[in-house]
């Protein structure tokens, strides 16, 4: 009897497990994602994302040549949100330490930089081009995070990125056609951020302070600061006075004293924005920036 | 509302005017109705019932201790059940009672309307809070060693502290406003500081190092503490939809549905230690049903992970999401799903 009833409870659990296993696979998700082109190129949409995910979290590691080849046709994809990820895949491979007190991080930074170089020029295009604007902004990202190179750290022990001439031009031209706002500010918050030997740099930062956007001129107030763009002096002054935004008027003060001694001829128009400044932040940041003056000012 | 509905006259034909008017939304209700002497037949009853528009009765009152009584009234009652509907007219009929012919006539015999909202709508608006914050007094760059990141320094909480990006709106009790929002959803986020870790902290870093009020303080550009800050960029964060879904369970309950999205490029990190950073990304749907005393939510979205995230409706706790402590999350999807049902008394 107890022999019958183990039989019919082994087979029972066989049965059982014959009938669940494969929707409990399903349900795991225990299909394989592809790791090839072909397998990526015939799968669904779906299928692509996950795919990317995947890759960008390291939990699927191709061939380096696969992941470049993949990473190439999902940013080639018709359907916008692969190639959204596909540039986010860019991002998270790149997001390596940078500097390290042992250079076995930034070794595996520059191996994966060189690695992705050849996605760099559908990055480029993309950001020329693409149709949808959430693609144009994380190609921007992709493409700072592959093409930038560290400055080494200086007496302000600011540590500060460097893009190339070609990615400062890209950005320059996009710049000059582009409609959507958070585009524009990912635009110059990045030729702001980032020092480039281009000229091109310069030229859309004092472009940029006459956008219509506060968040886009925020940025190029920094940057003109940071590039030392001397005819942009009386536009930074006059927006710590008179700009209506708060973001704006505190992107000047710390503007101003990025001029340092190139400033002190506005230390009045400082004194004056201080006594009318009402937001706390800002007012101690043109204080801060009052002292950083005058103490160049001395030292000169 | 049976005591609101119950209002017969009989054996007599009069109307009860009524003139007030109360404010509009779903559940508002428009009720006519009419007395009818009619033909008196001996052991009917009156009725007063109430339909929606797809004739779902929504209630009934009768005078069962009247045997004298005849008519049956019918209100004919509109709740509004789209948010594209209006009031419509209210038509009294009156139904030959049973035994008296088949089908039964239906015959108009005038209205007269008030409105008034159901009791029990729930309160006129919520207040929707959500933020993201650092609940930590500082974080590591983890691309850049050496230089860390002002945080929040809280938990979760409704009132007070700072935030790395926010959104507060009081949406509308739809069953009971026509408007979508009492202050629409507005955000801000945060202001980001960095600070040199070698300067900056009263202690090592692993033995619990926090920062110096003199770092707090050091609002020079260019010092030696403080090395930048600014507001954060909110992009387009905020709620951009504000969806009527009608009334439901016999028109006592009306549903909203609002999405919310939030992007800052990169709260935590400020200028120029933010070119090409990640953004901070989360975005949600919720559904609030007001009715019967109460507001019943469903909370179903999806963040980076990272900063720790917390959502309250009128101060009461939704979403209290803990930070998955790698800042590394940031990179990618929202893809730490949450989602919360509840409810709370209005």
């Amino acid at each position: 009897m107890m022999r019958r009833l183990r039989f019919f409870a082994v087979y029972a659990a066989a049965l059982s497990f014959a009938v669940a296993a494969p929707v409990l696979a399903q349900s795991l998700g225990a299909a394989p994602l592809p790791q090839t082109t072909d397998q990526f190129r015939r799968a669904d949409t779906r299928v692509k994302l996950a795919t990317l995910r995947a890759m960008a979290s390291r939990t699927v590691m191709p061939t380096a040549g696969n992941l470049v080849s993949i990473v190439q046709l999902a940013l080639d994809d018709t359907a916008p949100e692969v190639r959204r990820n596909g540039c986010r895949v860019v991002t998270a491979r790149m997001w390596h330490p940078r500097s390290s007190s042992s250079s076995a991080g930034v070794d595996a930074w520059r191996a994966e930089k060189a690695g992705l170089e050849p996605v760099k020029g559908l990055l480029l295009g993309l950001i020329r081009s693409d149709p949808d604007e959430v693609v144009r902004r994380e190609a921007i990202i992709a493409a700072g995070n592959l093409d930038l190179e560290l400055e080494p750290s200086d007496a302000s022990r600011l540590p500060r990125v460097r893009i190339s001439a070609e990615l400062t031009a890209v950005l320059a031209d996009a710049y000059r056609n582009e409609q959507d706002t958070a585009v524009r500010t990912e635009i110059v918050k990045s030729l702001s951020a980032a020092r480039s030997e281009s000229s091109r740099r310069s030229e859309v930062l004092v472009a940029a302070l006459a956008d219509v956007a506060p968040q886009v001129v925020q940025y190029a107030v920094l940057g003109v600061g940071d590039a030392q763009v001397k005819d942009a002096l009386p536009t930074v002054v006059s927006y710590l006075q008179r700009h209506p935004e708060v973001r704006v008027r505190l992107a000047a003060a710390q503007s101003l004293a990025m001029y340092g001694a190139a400033a002190a001829p506005y230390l009045p128009a400082l004194q004056e924005a201080l006594a009318q400044e009402s937001d706390p932040t800002t007012r101690k940041t043109i204080e801060g920036t009052i002292r950083v003056i005058q103490r160049v000012k001395r030292w000169l | 509302m049976r005591s609101t509905i119950a209002v017969f006259a009989l054996l007599s034909l009069f109307l009860l005017p009524t003139t007030s008017r109360a404010q509009e939304g779903d559940l508002t209700y428009t009720v006519g109705w009419q007395a009818e002497l009619g033909i008196s037949y001996f052991g009917a009853a009156i009725w007063l019932r109430m339909w929606d528009d797809n004739w779902n009765l929504l209630d009934q009152d009768f005078n069962n201790g009247y045997e004298y009584a005849s008519a049956l009234v019918m209100a004919d009652v509109h709740a509004r059940n789209d948010s594209q509907s209006v009031h419509a007219g209210e038509t009294i009929y009156w139904y030959w009672p049973e035994g008296y012919g088949w089908p039964p006539d239906l015959h108009e015999i005038g209205y007269i309307e008030d409105s008034a909202s159901l009791p029990g709508a729930g309160p006129g608006s919520v207040t929707l809070s959500t933020d993201a914050f650092i609940p930590y007094n500082w974080v590591g760059d983890p691309l850049l060693l050496g230089l860390i990141y002002g945080g929040d320094d809280r938990g979760f909480s409704y009132y007070g502290g700072t935030s790395r990006i926010s959104i507060v709106g009081d949406p509308y009790n739809p069953g009971i406003n026509d408007g979508n929002w009492l202050l629409s959803p507005a955000a801000q986020a945060g202001l980001s500081e960095a600070y040199d870790l070698h300067t900056s902290l009263d202690n090592l870093p692993f033995l619990g190092g926090r920062l110096t009020q003199a770092a707090r303080d050091d609002w020079d550009w260019g010092g030696d503490k403080k090395l930048a800050w600014a507001f954060g960029d909110i992009g387009d964060s905020g709620c951009d939809s504000y969806e009527r879904l009608g009334d439901s369970i016999q028109a006592w309950t009306s549903s909203v549905r609002i999405r919310c999205h939030g992007y800052g490029a990169n709260p935590v990190v400020p200028w120029p230690f933010s070119a090409f950073a990640p953004d901070i990304d989360w975005e949600f749907t919720l559904t609030l049903t007001f009715g019967f005393d109460q507001v019943q939510y469903v909370l179903d979205g999806s963040s980076d992970g990272y900063p720790s995230f917390e959502l309250y409706l009128s101060g009461h706790p939704v979403l209290q999401q803990q930070d998955s402590g790698d800042p590394w999350d940031l990179v990618g999807w929202p893809d730490t799903p949450f989602y919360v049902a509840g409810q709370f008394s209005g």
